[in-house]
């Protein structure tokens, strides 16, 4: 993977716009597949929000400067990062705008927050409704549960446990809740 | 314990997944879904921030001061200390060079 090299900035521990514009420019097609797939995932859970969005609005703070690549991190994790914090900030917001009547906040101003949150996970779930194996990974995940302590309660061995793992990211990478005619 | 909310709950499984991506095999991940439009959307903010799409910085245009005639191009994307400091290099020679912040009527009546 790309991590920062090498323009010296101001401070010696980011790399410049410049480097996250030669990295963005140079990224192989496993990370720009991984980069299209982080965004569809991130921007399924935020109404109104398309991937193909958030992955320019992350490009475009990258080389603004307002979010900064950490030296010695791998350049797809900095992408990573980026849309998740600005698919959390545009999920926060979208959630605070629904909580306003008119200019006065609502009692419960993050139940819609909440709700679309808790649309989002019934919806990741009935992707996988004809998959145990999938449903109980999910199920541990949100438990808190290892690895581990998922595959004793499933009893699934390690094989099965990464092939279910691996239907499950797929699945939810594929997923595009703005092309199935969803909320959005 | 209390129990997380359905943000929190939510966040857990996208983290999940986005570890995975993360830590998949390049040739996994090419298998796993056909290419979308991210080189097109990447090279058009490339663009837009003034970067080549191999992510060299753009040149900016130079400013061409041709003597006897300059275009309004050129006029529109110099200022006029540059236009000055043209001029005065190109006459380097002169037994009179234009001064900055001087005479500024004198160089275009020089120049043009």
């Amino acid at each position: 993977m790309l991590t920062v090299s090498m323009t010296p900035d101001s401070s010696s521990d980011y790399a410049s716009p410049a480097d996250a514009a030669l990295a963005l420019a140079t990224m192989s097609a496993a990370d720009l597949r991984r980069a299209e797939m982080l965004a569809r995932v991130r921007a399924n859970g935020v109404p109104g929000l398309g991937w193909e969005d958030l992955l320019q609005e992350a490009a475009a703070r990258m080389l603004e400067g307002a979010r900064r690549w950490p030296r010695g991190v791998p350049f797809i994790a900095f992408l990573a990062q980026t849309m998740r914090s600005i698919a959390s900030d545009a999920r926060r917001r979208d959630s605070e705008e629904a909580g306003l009547v008119g200019d006065v906040p609502s009692v419960s101003p993050d139940l819609d927050g909440e709700l679309d949150a808790a649309r989002e996970i019934g919806r990741i779930e009935a992707l996988f409704a004809d998959d145990p194996a999938v449903q109980g990974l999910i199920e541990g995940l949100l438990a808190g549960e290892t690895a581990l302590e998922t595959r004793e309660r499933l009893s699934l061995s390690a094989q099965a446990y990464d092939a279910a793992r691996k239907r499950f990211w797929r699945g939810v990478a594929k997923y595009d809740i703005k092309s199935d005619g969803g909320r959005a | 314990m209390t129990r997380k909310s359905d943000s929190d709950r939510l966040d857990t499984l996208l983290d999940d997944v986005e570890a995975a991506i993360l830590a998949a095999d390049d040739a996994e991940l090419l298998a796993a879904a056909s290419a979308g439009k991210g080189r097109a959307i990447l090279s058009a903010v490339l663009r837009a921030h003034r970067y080549e799409p191999d992510g060299r910085r753009a040149v900016a245009p130079r400013l061409r001061v041709d003597h006897g005639r300059r275009s309004s191009v050129a006029r529109s994307t110099s200022s006029r200390a540059d236009e000055l400091r043209l001029a005065n290099a190109r006459f380097s020679s002169d037994p009179d060079p234009i001064e900055l912040d001087n005479d500024p009527d004198r160089c275009d009546s020089d120049t043009e």
